[in-house]
């Protein structure tokens, strides 16, 4: 009996409409030369009108400086939000933005300055996704963020963050 | 003045720059400041730059000319990614040294305008006052200005079957390259807005 109970409050939890809150630590972003680029989202499911917070976290896990020159992150990254398809398509599309994720991505005037990261640094940047990218049906999403590193790194080489997938659940009827 | 794809924005959107940067991120900014700074007192010394800006954007579809501008000879703050003020807090602009000692430091800004598709030309047209300041390390105290440095870029980029060309480009302080010292000043900086509320219209 003891043990039910555990069952019985998940069960509950799930019923009562509010997704649950992310308990596993966030995944580990790959790692591409020096940089670390984790992504991850505040919750695992989320319903039609909820803000989708996902974080990156790019680290220096070199044991000394980096530079790197960059505009402000939700301009610098690449954020490919994929549009829900058939698991037996190879591709996907890629949503659009949103007139209010225009206004912040491309604002006119932008710049960009050199940062440096010291060994362990960590850039900390928060998206609201939903509010950026059209996401018009309940479905999942794959996310992946990206940026081409500098070219002490290496020509061309693009950091890759982890993927993650958002699921938008439906609406309860 | 370049147009480039250098990821400045979205990854691989094509911009126009300020400056060429023939190797993206290697370090190669735009425009660089060298500070030095002694003081008998200690204290805190940073950057702070305003903006005026005259920028457009003709749509490719109906060639509707969308302006940002601040209005003439009106400067706003301008904004760094890190978002501070001063600015350029995030890459050690704000440097504290102890009385009687010296410190140099380098920063660098490099200004842009994105080239999305949808755009048929982008014109930029963007002057600054950079201040030069000094915080006493004591309650209360503000900073003040030492030096001004006064700068610009502008330039037209337009696309054709994909590509984009640059034209009608100018810059200061010129040549390329040039170094030039700041004015000595005491003149404090005024704004009324940061740029991130001139939007396009």
């Amino acid at each position: 009996m003891i043990r039910m109970i555990p069952l019985l409050l998940l069960c509950v939890a799930f019923q009562g409409q509010e997704p649950p809150a992310r308990e596993s630590p966030p995944p580990q972003g790959r790692q591409t030369g020096p940089f670390r680029f984790s992504l991850s989202a505040d919750k695992p499911v989320y319903r039609p009108d909820d803000p989708i917070l996902v974080t990156s976290v790019l680290r220096n896990e070199a044991d000394h400086d980096l530079s790197i020159f960059m505009s402000s992150p939700i301009q610098f990254y690449g954020k490919d939000v994929m549009l829900p398809g058939p698991a037996w398509l190879p591709f996907r599309n890629l949503a659009v933005l949103t007139d209010e994720g225009q206004r912040q991505v491309f604002p006119g005037h932008m710049s960009a300055s050199s940062r440096v990261l010291k060994p362990g640094d960590e850039i900390v940047s928060k998206f609201e996704l939903n509010k950026i990218y059209v996401m018009p049906v309940p479905d999942d999403y794959h996310v992946v963020f990206h940026f081409r590193a500098p070219d002490y790194i290496g020509k061309n080489v693009i950091v890759m963050s982890n993927e993650i997938v958002v699921t938008i659940a439906k609406a309860a009827p | 003045v370049n147009a480039s794809n250098q990821q400045n924005v979205d990854a691989n959107t094509p911009t126009l720059n300020f400056g060429y940067n023939p190797s993206f991120n290697n370090g190669s900014p735009r425009i660089t400041y060298n500070m030095q700074a002694t003081t008998g007192y200690g204290g805190g010394f940073a950057l702070l730059q305003l903006i005026n800006l005259a920028n457009s954007f003709t749509l490719a579809s109906n060639g509707h000319v969308g302006n940002q501008n601040t209005g003439a000879n009106v400067y706003v703050l301008d904004t760094t990614p890190s978002n501070t003020i001063p600015q350029f807090g995030d890459t050690n602009g704000v440097v504290i040294i102890p009385g009687g000692q010296s410190t140099s430091f380098t920063l660098n800004d490099g200004p842009f305008l994105g080239l999305t598709s949808n755009y048929a030309s982008v014109t930029a047209s963007e002057n600054f006052q950079t201040y030069f300041m000094y915080q006493p390390q004591t309650a209360g105290a503000i900073c003040v200005t030492l030096g001004l440095i006064n700068w610009s870029w502008g330039g037209t980029a337009t696309a054709s079957n994909g590509s984009w060309s640059v034209s009608a480009t100018s810059f200061t302080p010129s040549p390329a390259g040039a170094t030039v010292m700041y004015t000595n000043s005491n003149k404090l900086p005024q704004w009324a807005t940061n740029v991130t509320t001139v939007g396009i219209q």
